[in-house]
């Protein structure tokens, strides 16, 4: 009995760590989360304003229908404690997840890629497109 | 009047400062290596862009070498990963610093002397790099987003990290 109950638990703790932090729609299938301080320099502004740029060129209508969720958080807000402990991100962190009915499926850390790569945008562009499109599959 | 006689006074003495420094400018002793010499101390010795310059040559085995750049104008997470690179090398790294083993240099890419060794790892702004030299080749690794990620709110993770890559570069 203590058997079951102590598998249920693990089973119970197991699902609840593959629902994402914030209430998400069951249609949407990607995340992009951007995550920054209060006091941002001018490299992060440009990540999230080139993000910004790329979701509203390429992916209009999956932003409009919630396939593909757009996001910028201050990891210095206490509301938003949570979730930046969810993604580890204590500072600019640029964040990918793929949702499937409405839990995450697989989670991507792009912060490295983004700053080496944004001197370059259409580089860095083009490889987050290359991320975004098989999550959206 | 009296305000007269105070104009008065000033422009006499502007005067004599213009015509000092013109004497001066064009005195005799003012000679052609003085001239050199005033050109060569305002010229600044820029930093040289070629990475391998910066490792001893004497030294055997692989060395590592931290390129962190910023601009003039910096925000809190820039400082806050200068500060806990250093921290991390201080801490773990003292001895291979002292032998030369280990090398950090800080640039400012807004500072035209500089240019040369930003273009080269392509810095415009805030960057990290951990370069190991060995053989006469260097390979980069780009760890700025850990930095800007960690340095400000987990900055025990950031020296963590960085820890284990300088670790693993100098094997």
């Amino acid at each position: 009995m203590k058997k079951t109950i102590f598998l249920m638990l693990l089973l119970f703790i197991g699902v609840a760590s593959f629902k994402p932090t914030e209430a998400v729609n069951p249609k949407t299938k990607v995340l992009v989360y951007y995550f920054h301080l209060t006091e941002r320099c001018h490299t992060c502004t440009t990540i999230e304003a080139t993000v910004v740029s790329l979701l509203n060129e390429k992916y209009k209508a999956q932003l409009k229908d919630q396939t593909l969720v757009f996001k910028s958080i201050n990891t210095d807000d206490k509301a938003n404690e949570a979730l930046c402990k969810e993604y580890e991100a204590y500072g600019s962190t640029l964040a990918l997840t793929k949702l499937k009915n409405g839990k995450v499926v697989k989670k991507e850390d792009l912060t490295n890629m983004a700053f080496s790569k944004i001197n370059k945008p259409e580089l860095f562009k083009g490889e987050l497109v290359e991320k975004i499109n098989p999550m959206l599959k | 009047m009296l305000n007269m006689n105070r104009i008065n006074k000033l422009g006499i003495a502007i005067a004599f400062v213009f015509i000092g420094g013109f004497i001066s400018c064009n005195s005799p002793e003012n000679t052609e290596s003085d001239k050199i010499n005033a050109v060569t101390v305002a010229q600044t010795p820029t930093v040289s862009g070629d990475i391998l310059s910066y490792a001893d040559p004497n030294l055997e085995g692989p060395s590592v070498l931290i390129f962190n750049f910023h601009s003039t104008n910096r925000c809190i997470s820039c400082n806050a990963i200068e500060a806990n690179t250093r921290k991390t090398l201080e801490t773990y790294f003292s001895k291979e610093m002292q032998e030369g083993r280990i090398k950090m240099m800080v640039y400012n890419v807004d500072d035209e002397v500089n240019a040369s060794i930003a273009q080269t790892f392509e810095a415009t702004g805030t960057a990290l790099f951990i370069v190991r030299v060995n053989d006469g080749k260097d390979s980069i690794m780009d760890v700025t987003g850990d930095g800007f990620k960690y340095a400000k709110h987990n900055p025990e993770k950031l020296i963590e990290i960085l820890k284990s890559k300088i670790e693993e570069q100098l094997q």
